[in-house]
């Protein structure tokens, strides 16, 4: 009954491994922070789905006319990218306080941090399970069929999700130091989210515009919003999203290593 | 399996930095960066030296009472064990299962039920699911909460709270098991049936270690004892000495 043994050795480098084995642990707290988080409301998550169906629907409307484009161009364009946003940025927006909403835990328990990562991330994932029903709604509406290029999600979308993880750990442990980082990570998802082609088209920009180009956030948007429209992501996301991964993995490593053990005394 | 389980410790010191608010800003960082310091100078961290050089060594059949004041490092030492900590100095090395009961009400969801908080504990505790379930009914049944179970834990009284996570915890099987204060439902007509789950509890763990300001749970529940002392251990062996070092001290603490 007890399991194989702990050396409760203290042990970054197993951290990871660990996280990813209980896996079991992990999804069943995110599905129950959901399930009691909506528990109170009919609809449950999909509340947050209706509020950006509505959201995506008036400002494509008025956007199409604005920018005097095709509606049935912007509005799939503008829904696809605004729920990879969501995700994008409500993962991250979350990360710099992360520890700090877990204090609790963190002080009176020996807490694989990383669970509470993997906790955090597959609770966006269940959000963005709920959205995809706006995706769905989009594909009939204006009778889309991606083809073949669909699958480019799936490569594209664990790029993303391996860039969320490595940029969250960074986010969270430099947080737990520096309390004002929420704020400036709000902050700079805010305008993020007005410098990132979601509800204008990037081919707006003049050549060598290098709004799109710097812009990590961009990439991760068109890796999972292009193969969902049907066509190939740009190779500059690919690049970008690749590159950014590299130092965001080590930059996370790094401060992992060094300041795990600290996070404690720290929240 | 069964390995042997153990508490080796060596040389153990922690130093706990104090982050003030200052310290916690990176605006106040940067601004101190780039005004050359002067805005913003606070670079030293203070830290409180919690713990200074402590060694232990225990076995299969310890039960240790950790005794001193407050602010000893008791509690320190103990969360060191846990694993919460991580030591400045100096070697830790622990063989089995430890759990550790600092703060058993923990981690309650209000919104949840209680049946769903029984799980949400027992899987931060480190249980598995399939562990969590086997136990379930137990732990229900001895709860006696009945109906209560499936409703959200917010609308129960704190009597019922402390029973479930109470008889969560005590479902717990440990090799070490760390305690800060003896654990109980403060509920009168519970009291026995409390008591009695909580010494098969204890006796179920191989090594204990247990912080208290009661004599009577020392020398009831330990067959030895540590007195700590502005983190430092002043006296170590069996209970009736330490426990008279600790109330007749024979060299007077003049420090401030």
């Amino acid at each position: 009954m007890t399991r194989s043994s702990d050396t409760q050795q203290i042990d970054q480098q197993n951290d990871l491994l660990a996280a990813l084995l209980a896996y079991d642990r992990w999804s069943f707290l995110a599905w129950q922070d959901i399930k009691t988080k909506y528990r109170r409301s009919k609809i449950g998550p999909f509340w947050i789905t209706l509020s950006m169906a509505i959201f995506c629907v008036t400002l494509g409307s008025v956007y199409s006319q604005l920018f005097k484009a095709d509606i049935s161009e912007l509005l799939p364009f503008l829904s696809i990218g605004f729920v990879a946003w969501s995700f994008i940025a409500g993962s991250l927006g979350e990360m710099p306080n992360l520890f700090i909403d877990n204090a609790l835990y963190i002080k009176e328990m020996r807490i694989n941090l990383l669970i509470i990562h993997l906790r955090a991330l597959a609770r966006g994932l269940i959000i963005l399970g709920h959205n995809l029903l706006i995706v769905l709604g989009v594909y009939v509406y204006f009778s889309i069929w991606p083809g073949w290029f669909g699958l480019l999600v799936l490569p594209g979308f664990i790029l993303v999700l391996l860039n969320l993880a490595s940029i969250g750990i960074a986010l969270s442990v430099i947080g737990v130091r520096f309390r004002d980082l929420s704020q400036i990570t709000q902050n700079l998802l805010q305008v993020g989210f007005f410098i990132t082609p979601i509800f204008w088209f990037p081919r707006l920009l003049p050549e060598g515009s290098w709004v799109v180009a710097l812009n990590p956030l961009a990439h991760f948007v068109d890796l999972v919003r292009s193969p969902l429209l049907g066509h190939s992501p740009q190779l500059a996301s690919w690049v970008g999203a690749t590159v950014t991964l590299f130092a965001s993995a080590i930059l996370a490593a790094v401060l992992y290593r060094a300041k795990s053990g600290r996070i404690a005394f720290w929240v | 399996m069964s390995r042997v389980s153990s508490i080796e410790i060596r040389n153990l010191s922690l130093d706990y930095p104090l982050v003030g608010t200052a310290n916690l800003s990176l605006k106040t960082r940067l601004l101190g960066a780039a005004t050359g310091g002067l805005i913003a100078s606070n670079k030293t961290v203070s830290v409180v030296k919690a713990l200074q050089d402590i060694s232990l060594s225990l076995c299969e059949g310890d039960r240790i009472g950790l005794v001193g004041h407050n602010g000893a490092g008791k509690s320190t030492l103990l969360k060191v064990l846990a694993g919460i900590y991580q030591p400045t100095a100096g070697l830790v090395r622990i063989q089995g299962r430890i759990v550790s009961t600092l703060n058993i009400s923990l981690g309650m969801e209000p919104e949840a039920t209680g049946l769903e908080n029984i799980m949400i504990r027992g899987l931060l505790l480190g249980m598995k699911r399939t562990e969590v379930s086997q136990k379930l009914d137990e732990i229900a049944a001895f709860t006696e909460l009945g109906d209560y179970l499936n409703l959200p834990v917010r609308i129960y009284s704190s009597g019922m709270t402390t029973r479930l996570a109470f008889a969560t915890v005590t479902a717990m099987d440990s090799d070490i098991l760390l305690m800060d204060e003896i654990i109980g439902t403060g509920d009168a007509a519970f009291m026995e049936k409390a008591e009695k789950r909580l010494s098969e509890f204890m006796n179920r763990s191989k090594i204990i270690v247990l912080a208290s300001h009661s004599d009577s749970v020392i020398k009831r529940f330990c067959n030895k004892a540590l007195l700590l002392e502005h983190g430092r251990v002043t006296a170590h062996g069996n209970v009736e000495d330490v426990l008279g070092a600790y109330h007749n001290p024979t060299v007077e603490l003049v420090s401030g």
